[in-house]
């Protein structure tokens, strides 16, 4: 159906330059078209997790949101950040990740073993679960996800998954979750979640 | 120096809150600023990834990592650096062209005809002003954005639009005329 502008709209009482502004906008609707409709489930904003005032100095910025983050993870899911026991597995580290504000994740690292087998346990929480795919937990190298963790899928609102890895986790070791979807995104995935 | 929301400030976190003023508080962790942004940007942002990407998951993909940036970058922005849509634009562009990027099916046949599709440059173009369209479309009253969508982008007449809305022809006339002043006045800059 045409829209032509005289027809649509009363310009009785209007300038020719406000006639001209309001045809321009009359002509910008028709050329751009309909704004997309977002999903039923993304018309909510997220909830940003662990969203809150955090004074600090800005040049020490960084480590205190580090730290914050970290511990905003660790408390999310009823860990610490300082060393303890988890399942029988001795604590030595806590690498917290963040995504999107709801979504955290806690990686629990054990003492590696005399072969070098270090047991990990990560707890995700908010990571959508998604049929046609799996997330990822890679080391990152270089900025790119390169040593493979494990693989998991989400079987709710928190995920809780137990492995090892052949190699020791140095303090400060970069760490991010991705989601591979078949098909569509290739592996290593695209990233979701990194360490902070 | 200790950041803190006075609780003064909570009613201009209306509709007269700058999009700069919002990053800045997201960047500040202010959670409320930020369901503020998602709420006036979602739409744009979605419709962008869409657009570039054509595929609703994909664009719903791109549209989550966009304010994960936000949100993990808010404190970057510096308004001195310009306005805030431009900065949203920024991230979200980005957030799309990473999807790009990790999209595993080969690049299409080279095709022996020139296209005569617009080219970057046009789709760029295109692209924003289609942001700061729907991006103003978000500003107005409901009942304004009502019948600009079905007037614009039904098939209905406007009789159709007035019975539709149970409301009286002169009445469409009336809000569609106000609805182009308010966007004329939001898209200042973009109506040369």
């Amino acid at each position: 159906m045409t829209r032509p502008f005289r027809e649509w709209v009363d310009t009785d009482g209007l300038s020719a330059e406000e006639v001209a502004r309001l045809e321009r906008v009359h002509e910008l609707l028709l050329e751009v078209g309909p704004p997309a409709e977002l999903p039923p489930r993304l018309a909510q904003p997220p909830a940003p997790a662990g969203a809150r005032v955090i004074p600090f100095p800005a040049r020490h910025r960084g480590v205190v949101a580090l730290v914050a983050a970290a511990a905003v993870a660790a408390a999310a899911f009823g860990g610490g950040y300082a060393a303890g026991t988890s399942h029988g597995m001795h604590v030595t580290q806590v690498v917290a990740l963040q995504g999107a504000p709801a979504q955290l994740a806690s990686l629990r690292v054990g003492s590696s073993d005399a072969a070098g087998n270090t047991p990990m346990e990560l707890t995700v929480k908010g990571l959508p679960m998604r049929e046609h795919g799996y997330y990822e937990l890679f080391v990152i190298e270089k900025g790119k996800p390169s040593y493979p963790c494990t693989g998991f899928r989400m079987t709710g609102s928190q995920t809780t998954v137990r492995f090892t890895v052949p190699y020791e986790l140095r303090p400060g070791t970069q760490l991010a979750v991705t989601f591979v979807q078949r098909g569509k995104v290739k592996w290593p995935g695209r990233i979701v979640m990194r360490s902070v | 120096m200790e950041y803190a929301v006075p609780s003064v400030d909570v009613p201009r976190m209306g509709a007269v809150c700058s999009d700069a003023e919002l990053i800045q508080r997201t960047g500040a962790g202010d959670k409320t600023a930020f369901e503020k942004l998602y709420r006036r940007y979602a739409r744009p942002v979605f419709g962008l990834a869409l657009r570039r990407l054509g595929d609703r998951g994909r664009a719903e993909d791109a549209l989550q990592e966009t304010f994960a940036s936000v949100w993990r970058s808010a404190r970057t922005y510096s308004p001195e650096r310009g306005p805030g849509a431009p900065w949203l634009y920024g991230v979200a562009r980005n957030a799309i062209v990473d999807r790009t990027r990790a999209r595993s099916e080969p690049p299409a046949d080279v095709p022996d005809e020139p296209s005569l599709d617009a080219g970057p440059e046009e789709r760029a173009e295109g692209s924003w002003t289609a942001w700061r369209v729907h991006r103003a479309l978000e500003t107005l009253p409901e009942r304004e954005r009502e019948v600009i969508a079905l007037a614009y982008w039904s098939d209905l007449s406007q009789s159709e639009v007035a019975e539709r809305l149970g409301i009286p022809l002169g009445t469409v006339k009336t809000r569609t005329r106000a609805a182009l002043a308010h966007l004329a006045e939001a898209l200042e800059g973009e109506l040369e």
